[in-house]
């Protein structure tokens, strides 16, 4: 209630009180969910929620550059990045709830504590006190104002963030990138190697199935019988598939001298290879 | 001046209610005859394989592109109050962007030069 007199004591309006609450609502209900949720995917698009209404919630204050940001920075940004390091850890990794440091509990409640008093103060701080004071730095004329700033004022701490994204970017390259150490091959290369493999000739093509996927249809041999060298050796292993292939190094029955011989790059037909 | 938000407001309902649309008249008007193919999951032709246990991670080369992105969604950020401002900062404001973002660009060529770009 406090906080709704705030906002409607600094934008007249009912439309913003109205505004505030719905959007308290949501973001509330969010943030529950986001903590409450066990998957950490859920969790996330719980994120960009709250974050979402608080960017509503800016735009309603009067601070629309803050709002712009909130949305293109945060919900697309930083979200998109945290969604990525999930990937890269693995969509259903889960932590383990068995305490690992000693008394981290205690302190992560005594630190949950402290942060309840200190927003409890804040909150009442600005309860009492005056809200943000209405000015010309605040609605229509916002971006402008701080435009002026960044600009004149403030120009050097805003060529410094650039320095800053580029230790952003080395900070990353040092993370992330892996040196190559030998050097690519090139199409020539992987010629010859194929040439010099045990297929020069591209493998036998799936056969063609109306109700099923073609791709787990063996190609039919001059002699009528299946070839397994057409069938990728995971789908053949799958329950109901046409044909059967003991393992992925299946000897060919196209080159007849080289038995078990299983180095060549195209022995196995590349699963990823074989998308558009 | 929430006044301001009546576009967006506008365009976010009318975004709702053609997706909204589109759901409901797909369910209600489109022809249902399925079989066992159209119900499979389309991986370009493949049958798609079973999901890994533990969801299947990403690689890790996928960190610096969101990186990059993020590096140049804050140079947008501060593109947008100066394209506001832009006739009365003059030719100052113009030369103190090109600055900047020559500065970021340096992380960019970096990044390109060590190869940070090279898929494979």
């Amino acid at each position: 209630m406090n906080a709704a007199h705030v906002l409607a004591a600094s934008t007249v309006g009912a439309g913003a009180v109205v505004a505030f609450w719905i959007l308290a609502v949501i973001s509330v209900a969010a943030a529950l969910g986001l903590v409450l949720a066990p998957r950490a995917v859920h969790g996330a698009v719980l994120l960009a929620v709250v974050m979402l209404s608080l960017a509503v919630l800016y735009g309603v204050a009067g601070a629309p550059f803050l709002a712009f940001v909130q949305i293109i920075v945060y919900t697309g940004a930083v979200l998109m990045l945290f969604l990525f390091v999930l990937m890269i850890v693995g969509v259903s990794a889960a932590d383990s709830m068995r305490e690992t440091i000693r008394g981290q509990r205690l302190a992560a409640g005594l630190a949950g504590i402290g942060l309840l008093v200190l927003l409890a103060l804040v909150v009442g701080h600005a309860a009492i006190g005056p809200a943000a004071p209405a000015g010309s730095n605040y609605g229509v004329l916002n971006v402008q104002r701080l435009a002026q700033l960044i600009f004149t004022r403030y120009v050097f701490p805003f060529e410094l963030t650039s320095a800053l994204l580029i230790t952003a970017a080395l900070g990353a390259m040092v993370l992330a990138h892996r040196e190559r150490t030998s050097p690519k091959p090139s199409q020539r290369d992987l010629a010859r190697q194929r040439v010099r493999g045990d297929h020069p000739a591209p493998l036998p093509g799936p056969g063609v199935y109306a109700r099923g996927d073609a791709a787990d249809m063996p190609a039919l041999l001059p002699d009528g019988t299946p070839s397994p060298l057409s069938l990728n050796p995971v789908m053949a292993r799958r329950r109901g598939s046409a044909i059967r292939v003991p393992g992925p190094g299946v000897p060919a029955p196209l080159p007849p001298g080289e038995p078990g011989k299983d180095g060549g790059p195209d022995a196995e037909p590349d699963r990823e290879g074989a998308h558009p | 001046m929430l006044t301001l938000y009546v576009p967006i407001l506008m365009l976010a309902a009318l975004a709702a209610l053609f997706a909204g649309f589109s759901l409901v008249m797909g369910a209600l008007a489109g022809p249902k005859r399925w079989n066992r193919a159209k119900l499979q999951a389309y991986e370009s032709g493949i049958e798609p394989t079973p999901q890994p246990s533990g969801g299947g991670r990403f690689p890790v080369k996928y960190y610096l592109t969101a990186m990059l992105f993020i590096l140049f969604d804050i140079e947008i950020i501060f593109l947008y109050p100066w394209a506001v401002t832009f006739r009365s900062l003059g030719v100052f404001g113009l030369v103190e962007m090109v600055l900047f973002i020559v500065t970021v660009l340096v992380a960019y060529a970096y990044v390109w030069r060590r190869g940070g770009l090279e898929w494979d």
